[in-house]
Protein backbone atom coordinates (compact mmCIF):
# COMPACT_ATOMS: atom_id res chain seq x y z
CA UNK A 1 0.00 0.00 0.00
CA UNK A 2 2.26 2.63 1.42
CA UNK A 3 5.08 2.04 -1.57
CA UNK A 4 2.24 1.52 -4.13
CA UNK A 5 3.55 3.44 -7.02
CA UNK A 6 7.41 3.84 -5.97
CA UNK A 7 7.13 -0.20 -5.84
CA UNK A 8 6.46 -0.67 -9.69
CA UNK A 9 9.06 2.41 -10.37
CA UNK A 10 10.99 5.06 -9.56
CA UNK A 11 9.17 8.69 -8.46
CA UNK A 12 10.98 10.84 -11.12
CA UNK A 13 9.99 8.20 -13.69
CA UNK A 14 6.53 7.86 -12.15
CA UNK A 15 6.13 11.38 -12.91
CA UNK A 16 7.56 11.40 -15.96
CA UNK A 17 4.72 9.15 -17.39
CA UNK A 18 2.11 10.95 -15.78
CA UNK A 19 3.07 14.38 -17.74
CA UNK A 20 3.28 11.93 -20.87
CA UNK A 21 -0.15 10.94 -20.53
CA UNK A 22 -1.31 14.35 -20.19
CA UNK A 23 0.13 15.23 -23.05
CA UNK A 24 -1.23 12.41 -24.97
CA UNK A 25 -4.96 13.56 -23.13
CA UNK A 26 -4.27 17.39 -24.25
CA UNK A 27 -3.52 16.20 -28.00
CA UNK A 28 -6.20 14.27 -28.19
CA UNK A 29 -8.77 16.82 -27.09
CA UNK A 30 -6.63 19.63 -29.67
CA UNK A 31 -6.99 16.84 -32.54
CA UNK A 32 -10.48 16.29 -31.94
CA UNK A 33 -11.12 20.12 -31.71
CA UNK A 34 -10.10 20.13 -35.30
CA UNK A 35 -11.38 17.54 -36.71
CA UNK A 36 -14.66 17.64 -38.65
CA UNK A 37 -16.70 14.92 -40.41
CA UNK A 38 -19.14 12.29 -39.95
CA UNK A 39 -17.98 9.10 -37.56
CA UNK A 40 -17.41 6.28 -38.87
CA UNK A 41 -19.76 2.88 -38.01
CA UNK A 42 -22.78 3.53 -40.09
CA UNK A 43 -25.24 5.68 -37.98
CA UNK A 44 -23.77 9.10 -39.71
CA UNK A 45 -23.07 10.66 -36.79
CA UNK A 46 -21.41 14.35 -36.89
CA UNK A 47 -18.58 15.05 -35.33
CA UNK A 48 -19.50 18.87 -33.34
CA UNK A 49 -16.13 19.59 -31.93
CA UNK A 50 -14.26 21.68 -34.53
CA UNK A 51 -17.48 23.69 -34.75
CA UNK A 52 -18.46 24.36 -31.18
CA UNK A 53 -14.65 25.46 -31.05
CA UNK A 54 -15.08 27.86 -33.43
CA UNK A 55 -18.35 29.36 -31.58
CA UNK A 56 -16.61 29.87 -28.84
CA UNK A 57 -13.56 30.94 -29.86
CA UNK A 58 -15.49 34.04 -31.72
CA UNK A 59 -16.90 34.95 -28.58
CA UNK A 60 -20.37 35.72 -29.81
CA UNK A 61 -23.95 34.50 -28.42
CA UNK A 62 -23.60 34.03 -24.97
CA UNK A 63 -27.17 32.20 -24.93
CA UNK A 64 -28.19 34.71 -22.36
CA UNK A 65 -25.72 34.11 -19.77
CA UNK A 66 -21.72 34.76 -20.74
CA UNK A 67 -20.58 33.47 -17.13
CA UNK A 68 -21.90 30.39 -18.61
CA UNK A 69 -19.34 30.13 -21.48
CA UNK A 70 -16.57 28.43 -19.72
CA UNK A 71 -19.00 25.58 -19.24
CA UNK A 72 -19.30 25.07 -22.96
CA UNK A 73 -15.73 25.09 -22.95
CA UNK A 74 -16.07 22.20 -20.77
CA UNK A 75 -18.14 20.43 -22.75
CA UNK A 76 -16.28 21.01 -25.95
CA UNK A 77 -13.03 19.45 -24.18
CA UNK A 78 -15.10 16.08 -23.26
CA UNK A 79 -17.02 16.27 -27.09
CA UNK A 80 -13.00 16.40 -28.66
CA UNK A 81 -12.16 13.34 -26.79
CA UNK A 82 -14.99 10.98 -27.18
CA UNK A 83 -15.26 12.28 -30.99
CA UNK A 84 -12.07 10.91 -31.28
CA UNK A 85 -12.14 7.71 -29.52
CA UNK A 86 -15.03 7.04 -31.58
CA UNK A 87 -13.30 7.26 -34.80
CA UNK A 88 -10.59 4.76 -33.34
CA UNK A 89 -7.80 7.75 -32.72
CA UNK A 90 -5.25 7.88 -30.11
CA UNK A 91 -6.53 8.25 -26.45
CA UNK A 92 -5.89 7.37 -22.82
CA UNK A 93 -8.43 5.28 -20.54
CA UNK A 94 -9.79 7.12 -17.90
CA UNK A 95 -10.41 5.06 -16.24
CA UNK A 96 -12.21 3.75 -19.69
CA UNK A 97 -12.19 4.55 -23.09
CA UNK A 98 -16.55 5.35 -23.13
CA UNK A 99 -15.72 7.54 -20.34
CA UNK A 100 -12.30 8.53 -21.50
CA UNK A 101 -13.39 12.19 -22.20
CA UNK A 102 -14.12 13.50 -18.74
CA UNK A 103 -10.93 13.11 -16.46
CA UNK A 104 -9.44 15.31 -19.59
CA UNK A 105 -11.98 17.49 -19.74
CA UNK A 106 -11.99 18.55 -16.04
CA UNK A 107 -8.09 18.69 -15.68
CA UNK A 108 -8.03 21.19 -18.70
CA UNK A 109 -10.72 23.09 -17.11
CA UNK A 110 -8.55 23.23 -14.27
CA UNK A 111 -5.35 24.34 -15.94
CA UNK A 112 -7.16 26.81 -18.37
CA UNK A 113 -10.16 28.55 -16.29
CA UNK A 114 -9.04 28.10 -12.85
CA UNK A 115 -6.99 31.11 -11.56
CA UNK A 116 -3.85 30.16 -9.82
CA UNK A 117 -3.46 26.70 -11.71
CA UNK A 118 0.18 25.21 -12.44
CA UNK A 119 1.56 23.24 -14.87
CA UNK A 120 2.88 21.39 -11.70
CA UNK A 121 -0.24 20.64 -10.51
CA UNK A 122 -1.26 17.87 -13.16
CA UNK A 123 0.50 14.94 -11.32
CA UNK A 124 -1.10 15.34 -8.24
CA UNK A 125 -4.43 15.45 -10.12
CA UNK A 126 -4.37 12.44 -11.88
CA UNK A 127 -2.54 10.61 -8.64
CA UNK A 128 -5.78 11.55 -6.77
CA UNK A 129 -8.01 10.65 -9.70
CA UNK A 130 -5.86 6.98 -9.79
CA UNK A 131 -6.51 6.89 -6.04
CA UNK A 132 -10.70 6.95 -6.38
CA UNK A 133 -10.50 5.09 -9.43
CA UNK A 134 -8.56 1.91 -7.97
CA UNK A 135 -11.29 2.31 -5.66
CA UNK A 136 -13.91 1.36 -7.76
CA UNK A 137 -11.77 -1.13 -9.93
CA UNK A 138 -10.92 -2.99 -6.76
CA UNK A 139 -14.21 -2.79 -5.57
CA UNK A 140 -16.92 -2.87 -7.91
CA UNK A 141 -15.63 -2.34 -11.37
CA UNK A 142 -15.03 -0.39 -14.34
CA UNK A 143 -16.94 -2.29 -17.22
CA UNK A 144 -19.77 -1.49 -18.74
CA UNK A 145 -20.35 -4.93 -19.66
CA UNK A 146 -20.37 -5.85 -15.83
CA UNK A 147 -22.28 -3.04 -14.30
CA UNK A 148 -23.66 -0.44 -16.90
CA UNK A 149 -22.38 3.13 -17.82
CA UNK A 150 -22.34 4.00 -13.69
CA UNK A 151 -19.32 1.62 -13.76
CA UNK A 152 -17.36 3.77 -16.60
CA UNK A 153 -18.87 7.20 -16.96
CA UNK A 154 -19.80 6.84 -13.09
CA UNK A 155 -16.27 6.40 -11.70
CA UNK A 156 -14.80 8.40 -14.17
CA UNK A 157 -17.06 11.79 -12.98
CA UNK A 158 -16.41 10.88 -9.66
CA UNK A 159 -12.53 10.50 -9.95
CA UNK A 160 -12.12 13.77 -11.83
CA UNK A 161 -14.42 15.57 -9.14
CA UNK A 162 -12.49 14.64 -6.20
CA UNK A 163 -9.27 15.52 -7.95
CA UNK A 164 -10.87 18.57 -9.11
CA UNK A 165 -12.08 18.92 -5.32
CA UNK A 166 -7.88 18.74 -4.08
CA UNK A 167 -6.86 20.99 -6.77
CA UNK A 168 -9.15 22.99 -5.78
CA UNK A 169 -7.55 23.23 -1.79
CA UNK A 170 -9.63 21.00 -0.61
CA UNK A 171 -9.74 18.67 2.39
CA UNK A 172 -9.64 15.04 2.27
CA UNK A 173 -12.90 14.98 3.09
CA UNK A 174 -13.97 17.39 0.85
CA UNK A 175 -12.12 15.96 -1.30
CA UNK A 176 -14.02 12.41 -0.74
CA UNK A 177 -17.57 14.16 -0.40
CA UNK A 178 -16.97 15.02 -4.33
CA UNK A 179 -16.35 11.52 -5.34
CA UNK A 180 -19.18 10.42 -3.55
CA UNK A 181 -21.55 12.89 -4.86
CA UNK A 182 -20.50 12.44 -8.34
CA UNK A 183 -21.13 8.94 -8.07
CA UNK A 184 -24.43 8.91 -6.26
CA UNK A 185 -25.88 11.23 -9.22
CA UNK A 186 -24.80 8.68 -11.73
CA UNK A 187 -26.29 5.49 -9.89
CA UNK A 188 -28.05 3.39 -12.17
CA UNK A 189 -26.68 4.35 -15.33
CA UNK A 190 -26.96 2.00 -18.36
CA UNK A 191 -24.88 0.82 -20.53
CA UNK A 192 -27.40 1.26 -24.05
CA UNK A 193 -24.98 1.98 -27.09
CA UNK A 194 -26.92 2.60 -30.31
CA UNK A 195 -25.82 0.21 -33.01
CA UNK A 196 -23.28 -0.95 -30.60
CA UNK A 197 -21.23 2.10 -31.25
CA UNK A 198 -19.13 4.49 -29.05
CA UNK A 199 -21.38 7.17 -29.98
CA UNK A 200 -24.62 7.48 -28.46
CA UNK A 201 -25.31 8.16 -25.93
CA UNK A 202 -21.72 8.05 -25.12
CA UNK A 203 -20.00 11.13 -26.44
CA UNK A 204 -22.71 13.86 -25.10
CA UNK A 205 -22.38 11.60 -22.01
CA UNK A 206 -18.67 12.56 -21.21
CA UNK A 207 -19.81 16.25 -21.39
CA UNK A 208 -22.38 15.64 -19.00
CA UNK A 209 -20.36 13.79 -17.07
CA UNK A 210 -17.53 16.57 -16.83
CA UNK A 211 -20.10 19.05 -16.22
CA UNK A 212 -21.46 16.68 -12.75
CA UNK A 213 -17.95 16.24 -11.70
CA UNK A 214 -17.30 20.22 -11.42
CA UNK A 215 -20.52 20.37 -10.12
CA UNK A 216 -19.70 17.63 -7.47
CA UNK A 217 -16.33 19.56 -6.34
CA UNK A 218 -17.74 22.67 -5.93
CA UNK A 219 -20.90 21.52 -4.08
CA UNK A 220 -18.46 19.63 -1.77
CA UNK A 221 -16.45 22.87 -0.99
CA UNK A 222 -19.37 24.94 -0.65
CA UNK A 223 -19.59 22.40 2.30
CA UNK A 224 -17.02 21.72 5.71
CA UNK A 225 -16.72 17.72 4.41
CA UNK A 226 -19.21 16.53 6.35
CA UNK A 227 -21.38 14.17 4.45
CA UNK A 228 -24.42 11.46 4.79
CA UNK A 229 -23.39 8.69 2.31
CA UNK A 230 -19.31 7.78 2.20
CA UNK A 231 -17.55 6.90 -0.77
CA UNK A 232 -16.86 3.17 0.43
CA UNK A 233 -20.90 3.12 0.74
CA UNK A 234 -21.75 4.78 -2.99
CA UNK A 235 -19.18 2.17 -4.05
CA UNK A 236 -20.60 -0.70 -2.25
CA UNK A 237 -24.20 0.69 -4.21
CA UNK A 238 -22.59 0.82 -7.17
CA UNK A 239 -21.59 -2.45 -7.43
CA UNK A 240 -24.69 -4.09 -6.02
CA UNK A 241 -26.99 -2.13 -8.48
CA UNK A 242 -24.29 -3.12 -11.57
CA UNK A 243 -24.92 -7.13 -10.16
CA UNK A 244 -28.83 -6.17 -10.15
CA UNK A 245 -28.98 -4.94 -13.51
CA UNK A 246 -30.23 -6.45 -16.44
CA UNK A 247 -27.92 -8.12 -19.08
CA UNK A 248 -30.11 -5.72 -21.99
CA UNK A 249 -28.11 -3.41 -19.94
CA UNK A 250 -24.84 -3.77 -20.28
CA UNK A 251 -22.91 -2.86 -23.17
CA UNK A 252 -24.94 -5.56 -25.35
CA UNK A 253 -27.55 -3.10 -27.29
CA UNK A 254 -30.31 -4.93 -26.73
CA UNK A 255 -32.17 -2.71 -24.63
CA UNK A 256 -32.58 1.47 -23.75
CA UNK A 257 -31.82 3.65 -26.72
CA UNK A 258 -30.30 0.80 -28.87
CA UNK A 259 -33.53 -0.58 -29.30
CA UNK A 260 -36.29 2.72 -28.82
CA UNK A 261 -33.97 4.94 -31.13
CA UNK A 262 -33.32 2.52 -34.62
CA UNK A 263 -35.99 1.05 -36.63
CA UNK A 264 -33.36 -1.76 -37.70
CA UNK A 265 -31.00 -2.40 -35.67
CA UNK A 266 -27.46 -1.82 -36.82
CA UNK A 267 -26.34 -5.06 -36.76
CA UNK A 268 -24.06 -4.88 -39.83
CA UNK A 269 -21.97 -2.42 -38.32
CA UNK A 270 -17.72 -2.92 -38.81
CA UNK A 271 -15.62 -0.46 -38.02
CA UNK B 1 -1.67 -3.09 -3.48
CA UNK B 2 -1.14 -5.12 -6.84
CA UNK B 3 -2.71 -2.35 -9.12
CA UNK B 4 -0.92 0.97 -10.38
CA UNK B 5 -2.69 4.37 -11.52
CA UNK B 6 -0.87 3.05 -14.70
CA UNK B 7 -3.65 0.34 -14.86
CA UNK B 8 -5.99 2.76 -15.03
CA UNK B 9 -4.63 5.64 -17.38
CA UNK B 10 -3.33 3.35 -20.57
CA UNK B 11 -2.21 5.22 -24.02
CA UNK B 12 -4.47 3.06 -26.67
CA UNK B 13 -6.88 3.30 -29.15
CA UNK B 14 -10.32 3.83 -29.57
CA UNK B 15 -13.75 3.33 -29.44
CA UNK B 16 -13.39 0.76 -26.64
CA UNK B 17 -11.17 0.24 -23.83
CA UNK B 18 -12.88 -3.31 -23.33
CA UNK B 19 -13.71 -4.05 -26.62
CA UNK B 20 -11.00 -2.82 -28.58
CA UNK B 21 -7.65 -2.45 -26.03
CA UNK B 22 -8.30 -5.73 -23.63
CA UNK B 23 -9.12 -7.64 -27.31
CA UNK B 24 -5.81 -6.14 -28.98
CA UNK B 25 -3.73 -7.18 -25.72
CA UNK B 26 -5.36 -10.48 -25.21
CA UNK B 27 -4.66 -11.23 -29.17
CA UNK B 28 -1.00 -10.18 -29.05
CA UNK B 29 -0.67 -12.11 -25.54
CA UNK B 30 -1.97 -15.64 -27.36
CA UNK B 31 0.57 -15.29 -30.11
CA UNK B 32 3.13 -13.90 -28.01
CA UNK B 33 2.53 -17.01 -25.79
CA UNK B 34 2.60 -19.36 -28.85
CA UNK B 35 6.20 -18.09 -29.60
CA UNK B 36 7.43 -18.97 -26.24
CA UNK B 37 6.16 -22.00 -26.30
CA UNK B 38 8.18 -22.89 -29.38
CA UNK B 39 5.03 -23.76 -31.39
CA UNK B 40 4.00 -19.87 -33.57
CA UNK B 41 5.32 -21.99 -36.39
CA UNK B 42 3.40 -24.99 -35.72
CA UNK B 43 0.41 -23.13 -36.39
CA UNK B 44 -1.83 -23.29 -39.51
CA UNK B 45 -4.98 -21.60 -38.28
CA UNK B 46 -6.16 -19.23 -35.74
CA UNK B 47 -9.52 -18.91 -34.64
CA UNK B 48 -10.82 -16.68 -32.48
CA UNK B 49 -14.31 -16.63 -30.56
CA UNK B 50 -16.13 -13.11 -28.53
CA UNK B 51 -18.63 -14.03 -26.13
CA UNK B 52 -21.14 -12.06 -24.31
CA UNK B 53 -20.50 -8.28 -24.60
CA UNK B 54 -17.76 -8.77 -26.87
CA UNK B 55 -20.23 -10.79 -29.03
CA UNK B 56 -23.00 -8.73 -29.04
CA UNK B 57 -21.07 -4.99 -29.49
CA UNK B 58 -18.21 -6.45 -30.54
CA UNK B 59 -18.55 -5.13 -34.64
CA UNK B 60 -19.47 -2.00 -33.48
CA UNK B 61 -16.79 -1.20 -30.87
CA UNK B 62 -13.92 -2.30 -33.11
CA UNK B 63 -13.01 -5.57 -31.85
CA UNK B 64 -12.02 -7.51 -35.17
CA UNK B 65 -9.69 -4.61 -36.13
CA UNK B 66 -8.19 -4.76 -32.89
CA UNK B 67 -7.97 -8.69 -33.06
CA UNK B 68 -6.29 -8.30 -36.36
CA UNK B 69 -3.63 -6.37 -35.40
CA UNK B 70 -3.19 -7.84 -31.63
CA UNK B 71 -2.57 -11.36 -33.67
CA UNK B 72 0.06 -9.32 -36.02
CA UNK B 73 1.93 -8.15 -32.80
CA UNK B 74 0.61 -4.90 -32.68
CA UNK B 75 -0.13 -3.07 -29.27
CA UNK B 76 -2.70 -0.68 -28.77
CA UNK B 77 -0.41 2.05 -27.40
CA UNK B 78 2.56 1.85 -30.25
CA UNK B 79 0.26 0.78 -33.26
CA UNK B 80 -0.19 3.61 -36.03
CA UNK B 81 -3.50 5.08 -36.00
CA UNK B 82 -3.01 5.44 -39.73
CA UNK B 83 -2.13 1.91 -40.55
CA UNK B 84 -4.92 0.40 -39.00
CA UNK B 85 -7.66 0.52 -41.19
CA UNK B 86 -5.61 -0.05 -44.44
CA UNK B 87 -3.60 -3.21 -42.87
CA UNK B 88 -7.15 -4.84 -41.50
CA UNK B 89 -8.31 -4.54 -45.20
CA UNK B 90 -5.65 -6.29 -46.17
CA UNK B 91 -5.91 -8.60 -44.35
CA UNK B 92 -9.63 -9.17 -45.01
CA UNK B 93 -9.39 -9.00 -48.63
CA UNK B 94 -6.23 -10.97 -49.11
CA UNK B 95 -7.30 -13.94 -46.79
CA UNK B 96 -4.11 -13.81 -44.77
CA UNK B 97 -2.19 -12.44 -41.79
CA UNK B 98 0.98 -12.62 -40.20
CA UNK B 99 0.95 -14.12 -36.58
CA UNK B 100 3.60 -11.75 -34.33
CA UNK B 101 4.55 -9.56 -37.88
CA UNK B 102 5.99 -12.88 -38.98
CA UNK B 103 4.43 -15.94 -39.48
CA UNK B 104 1.99 -15.81 -42.43
CA UNK B 105 -1.04 -18.14 -42.35
CA UNK B 106 -4.63 -18.08 -43.75
CA UNK B 107 -7.02 -16.24 -42.02
CA UNK B 108 -10.93 -16.20 -43.16
CA UNK B 109 -12.42 -13.23 -41.07
CA UNK B 110 -16.31 -14.58 -41.88
CA UNK B 111 -15.42 -17.96 -39.91
CA UNK B 112 -12.07 -17.58 -37.89
CA UNK B 113 -13.21 -14.64 -36.14
CA UNK B 114 -16.61 -16.15 -34.77
CA UNK B 115 -18.84 -13.07 -32.49
CA UNK B 116 -21.45 -15.39 -30.05
CA UNK B 117 -24.01 -13.04 -29.99
CA UNK B 118 -25.84 -14.94 -27.39
CA UNK B 119 -23.37 -16.96 -25.71
CA UNK B 120 -21.33 -15.98 -22.50
CA UNK B 121 -18.46 -17.68 -20.93
CA UNK B 122 -18.37 -17.80 -17.03
CA UNK B 123 -16.76 -15.56 -14.74
CA UNK B 124 -16.91 -11.79 -16.82
CA UNK B 125 -19.55 -11.27 -19.68
CA UNK B 126 -16.48 -10.36 -22.06
CA UNK B 127 -15.00 -13.35 -22.85
CA UNK B 128 -12.61 -14.34 -25.71
CA UNK B 129 -11.16 -17.73 -26.50
CA UNK B 130 -8.22 -18.10 -29.00
CA UNK B 131 -7.46 -21.47 -30.59
CA UNK B 132 -4.41 -22.45 -32.33
CA UNK B 133 -4.86 -25.22 -35.32
CA UNK B 134 -2.11 -27.48 -36.68
CA UNK B 135 -1.83 -28.53 -40.24
CA UNK B 136 -3.85 -31.06 -39.69
CA UNK B 137 -6.49 -29.31 -37.98
CA UNK B 138 -5.57 -30.08 -34.55
CA UNK B 139 -5.82 -28.02 -31.79
CA UNK B 140 -1.92 -26.79 -30.58
CA UNK B 141 -3.40 -24.24 -28.24
CA UNK B 142 -6.09 -23.04 -26.76
CA UNK B 143 -6.80 -19.84 -24.39
CA UNK B 144 -9.35 -18.14 -22.41
CA UNK B 145 -9.30 -14.52 -22.04
CA UNK B 146 -11.53 -11.90 -20.12
CA UNK B 147 -11.43 -7.95 -20.60
CA UNK B 148 -12.37 -6.80 -17.64
CA UNK B 149 -12.66 -3.27 -18.38
CA UNK B 150 -10.26 -0.36 -19.08
CA UNK B 151 -8.46 -2.41 -21.66
CA UNK B 152 -6.75 -4.91 -18.77
CA UNK B 153 -7.66 -8.40 -20.06
CA UNK B 154 -6.94 -11.54 -17.45
CA UNK B 155 -6.32 -15.04 -18.81
CA UNK B 156 -8.20 -17.87 -17.23
CA UNK B 157 -4.99 -19.08 -15.17
CA UNK B 158 -5.22 -15.69 -13.69
CA UNK B 159 -8.67 -14.54 -12.28
CA UNK B 160 -8.98 -11.14 -10.43
CA UNK B 161 -11.44 -11.28 -7.57
CA UNK B 162 -13.52 -8.71 -9.30
CA UNK B 163 -17.15 -10.67 -9.83
CA UNK B 164 -16.94 -11.67 -6.48
CA UNK B 165 -19.52 -10.04 -5.58
CA UNK B 166 -20.02 -11.50 -2.37
CA UNK B 167 -16.98 -10.78 -0.87
CA UNK B 168 -16.41 -7.16 -1.30
CA UNK B 169 -12.89 -6.27 -0.40
CA UNK B 170 -11.85 -3.33 2.36
CA UNK B 171 -11.57 -0.01 1.06
CA UNK B 172 -7.76 -0.19 0.96
CA UNK B 173 -7.28 4.02 1.59
CA UNK B 174 -9.41 5.07 4.97
CA UNK B 175 -10.12 8.25 3.11
CA UNK B 176 -12.46 9.02 6.43
CA UNK B 177 -9.86 10.57 8.42
CA UNK B 178 -10.01 12.93 11.16
CA UNK B 179 -10.04 16.65 10.73
CA UNK B 180 -6.77 17.19 11.71
CA UNK B 181 -5.44 14.82 9.22
CA UNK B 182 -2.67 16.78 7.32
CA UNK B 183 -2.06 14.63 4.37
CA UNK B 184 -4.11 14.48 1.53
CA UNK B 185 -6.21 11.69 -0.69
CA UNK B 186 -3.07 11.23 -2.97
CA UNK B 187 -0.66 10.79 -0.65
CA UNK B 188 -2.07 8.42 1.32
CA UNK B 189 -1.91 5.95 -1.87
CA UNK B 190 0.99 7.58 -3.21
CA UNK B 191 2.87 8.75 -0.23
CA UNK B 192 6.37 8.82 -1.91
CA UNK B 193 5.64 10.81 -4.79
CA UNK B 194 3.99 14.15 -3.49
Amino acid sequence: MLANETAWRPAAEVREQLLLLWDVMDACISQGCSTEGIMPGGLKVKRRAAQLHRQLKRQGDSLGDESLNTMDWVTLYALAVNEENAAGGRIVTAPTNGAAGILPAVLKYYLVHCQGAQQEDICRFLLTAGAIGILYKINASISGAEVGCQGEVGSACSMAAGALADALGGTPQQVENAAEIAMEHNLGLTCDPIGGLVQVPCIERNAMGAIKAISAARMALRGDGEHFVSLDQVIRTMRDTGRDMQEKYKETARGGLAINVLEVPVSLIEC
Amino acid sequence: MSISVFDLFKVGIGPSSSHTVGPMNAARQFVVTLNELGILQDCARITVELFGSLGATGAGHGSPKAIILGLEGESPEHVAIERIAPRVTEVREQGSIRLLGEHEIPFDYRNDLVMHRSETLPFHPNGMRFTALGASGETVESRVYFSVGGGSSLTKQHKAPISSWTTPHRSPTPLRQPRSYSRNVASMVFPFLL
